[in-house]
């Protein structure tokens, strides 16, 4: 189990894991080299990590190709706890190394991590992971004790004593989360489509509404794409308002780019291995496809950029004009990025869900914008 | 008959060291019905993908279609044909209503209508059509491109494992379609199933270890001769 699991999600020989790590050191110590410290307290941070790797943890669970490769795992008899145990293993190494390491590489590069804030920081995403693996298990048939986890994992981080006193609490509550994780059964983790749902949709009258409406439906049922952009909005805001109030002018741009690190949206076509090849197969892909799938980028990216907008300038950001001109030209150019990328280079021979997110091709854009808005913070 | 579609010394290949399709020389007349048959990894699947542009590890000596020389991941020729896949998840938030007119936009063809229900009739699609095609059993999905394919009414029509996850009623759809299509141009299918080749083909190709190692037509075609052939070649332990 853990061998088979550790190939798929972590590489063979652990090298997606190795991969992802080295790319989350590289982009702590490039942060890192910019000298800003931002001020975070432990409860923050105890937050931070929970919440971010809570959900990452339930969205990886409950994942299509998550059930995809445990179909065939159900179908067998097997040592129930030293296969929970293995599968929580695997699971927290595949968060921990593809997606919480980039959350560290922040943290380190920004705000100053003592050993025992390491600590801190091991003990509430363990935390998060047991909570989040016993809440995804307990949500069928006990989804009041799935609620019952989720608030004591944010008011863990609130009630977080001071001091020496925040270890040994945050311990106590892994122990205590971990045992009664222990309880489920793998039958508990089962994340099969609801059997027999069947969807009756009313054919679009206009061709040209055909594939904003494929989008459309595409993007609302798949959550993480909306959990992954609220998110990535979120960080954005904070880090643009940390940003101005250190006196950095390109904050509100700066914040703006960074929305543009969205991987999902990012590698929306190449995720889908099947539409990717129908797509290649079909004539005329630029003008079907492609051109449809850059208008309805642009108007996701300008909401976007409109929430980012609204939520730095209700928590006392400056919002200059430039930002608002700035605003439908960076939808146009990361619609147009997104679109061309996807169409000519779309990413093949991907293995792991991490092999998309930290594929290079990713931060072309983001590089872009970058350079933009920090040119813009200059006028 | 007129060529419609031919190539010589097709090599193919995932691992440059371990060519899948060998030389492989193949020529399709219009309008006609072209079954290939052979064991699981003998390259049917490579070859089809090859002929839709999809797979970029090959070398081949000439391919022309209807005399003149063709790129198979040209517009002019992909706008030529249709490919139906063996396994196919794509446009899973599509009803096939919209499928549809998706495809026939990218082929700028307008659709038949009557035909259409025809088909969907033929193949008791009816209840299905404003289903989500991800929400759609697998054999309902595989009915929804194959009448998407037999729609279009394309020169050449390319169906890999076409029987697979069809029930009894849909199969003998099938056949009568493949039989039929010669009518708007040539169909190739690839199958296991020996009844499927020869109920239905004008041309029988037996893939063997990267080769057509044995061809088939007119009156050759039938279950006796090819089993006889086929166990000599080893590919009856698949059929």
């Amino acid at each position: 189990m853990f061998k088979m699991l550790s190939r798929k999600l972590l590489g063979e020989n652990f090298s997606s894991a190795l991969k992802n790590v080295f790319i989350s050191v590289f982009i702590a110590y490039g942060l890192y080299s910019m000298g800003k410290q931002i001020p975070l307290s432990e409860k923050v941070l105890v937050l931070t990590v929970i919440v971010f790797s809570g959900t990452l943890v339930i969205q990886t669970l409950g994942s299509a190709d998550n059930a995809k490769i445990l179909r065939g795992l159900f179908a067998m008899p097997c040592d129930e706890r030293r296969t929970l145990g293995e599968y929580t293993a695997v699971t927290g190494l595949y968060i921990l190394t593809s997606k919480v390491s980039l959350l560290a590489a922040l943290l380190f590069a920004f705000t100053k991590m003592t050993p025992y804030r390491c600590l801190i920081f091991l003990l509430a995403f363990l935390y998060a992971l047991f909570g989040g693996m016993a809440a995804f298990g307990n949500f069928k048939k006990r989804p009041y004790i799935s609620v019952l986890y989720v608030a004591a994992g944010v008011s863990a981080a609130f009630l977080l004593p001071d001091g020496k006193a925040a270890v040994i609490a945050l311990a106590a509550a892994d122990v205590i989360c971990g045992g009664t994780l222990f309880l489920l059964k793998m039958e508990n983790f089962r994340a099969a489509p609801a059997v027999g749902r069947v969807r009756k949709v009313r054919a679009a009258s206009k061709p040209a509404l055909l594939i904003p409406r494929y989008l459309g439906r595409y993007l609302l049922e798949k959550k993480a794409y909306i959990f992954s952009t609220l998110f990535i909005i979120g960080f954005a805001v904070f880090f643009a308002l940390n940003a101005e109030k250190m006196g950095m002018g390109a904050a509100c741009g700066l914040g703006m780019a960074a929305i543009s690190v969205n991987s999902p949206v990012s590698t929306m076509i190449s995720s889908n291995r099947g539409l990717d090849r129908k797509l290649d197969s079909l004539p005329a892909k630029t003008e079907r496809f492609f051109v449809p799938f850059g208008v309805v980028l642009f108007c996701f990216y300008l909401v976007c950029f409109g929430l980012f907008l609204t939520a730095f300038g209700i928590g006392g950001g400056t919002t200059a004009v430039r930002y608002l001109i700035a605003a439908p030209i960076f939808a146009a150019e990361g619609a147009f990025l997104t679109s061309f990328l996807e169409n000519r280079y779309p990413i093949k021979n991907w293995k792991t869900e991490a092999d998309l997110t930290h594929n290079p091709r990713k931060y072309i854009l983001p590089l872009v914008l970058m350079t933009e808005a920090a040119v813009l913070g200059l006028i | 008959m007129e060529t419609l579609l031919k190539l010589t010394e097709l090599k193919a290949w995932y691992d440059p060291e371990k060519p899948v399709l060998k030389g492989l020389s193949l020529e399709l007349d219009e309008h006609s019905a072209v079954g290939v048959i052979g064991l699981n990894g003998a390259g049917k699947t490579t070859l089809m993908n090859v002929l839709c542009g999809l797979h970029e590890g090959f070398s081949c000596e000439s391919q022309s279609f209807r005399g003149e020389r063709c790129s198979f991941t040209d517009k002019n020729f992909k706008a030529q044909r249709y490919i139906v896949f063996s396994e196919d998840e794509s446009f899973g938030y599509f009803s096939f209503d919209e499928y549809i007119a998706y495809v026939f936009g990218c082929y700028k063809k307008k659709p038949d209508k009557a035909y259409i229900d025809g088909l969907v009739e033929k193949f008791g699609f009816g209840g299905y059509r404003s289903t989500l095609i991800k929400d759609l059993s697998l054999g309902n999905r595989r009915k929804a491109y194959l009448i998407t394919g037999f729609a279009l009414k394309l020169p050449l029509l390319l169906l890999d494992e076409p029987v697979n996850g069809l029930d009894f009623n849909s199969t003998e759809a099938l056949y009568s379609l493949i039989a039929g299509y010669k009518e708007f141009g040539t169909v190739m299918f690839s199958s296991h199933i020996l009844e499927s080749v020869t109920l239905t083909s004008d041309k029988v190709l037996v893939l063997e270890n990267g080769v057509i190692a044995k061809t088939y037509s007119g009156g050759d075609i039938n279950a006796e001769n090819i089993r006889a052939s086929l166990e000599k070649v080893g590919v009856m332990k698949d059929v």
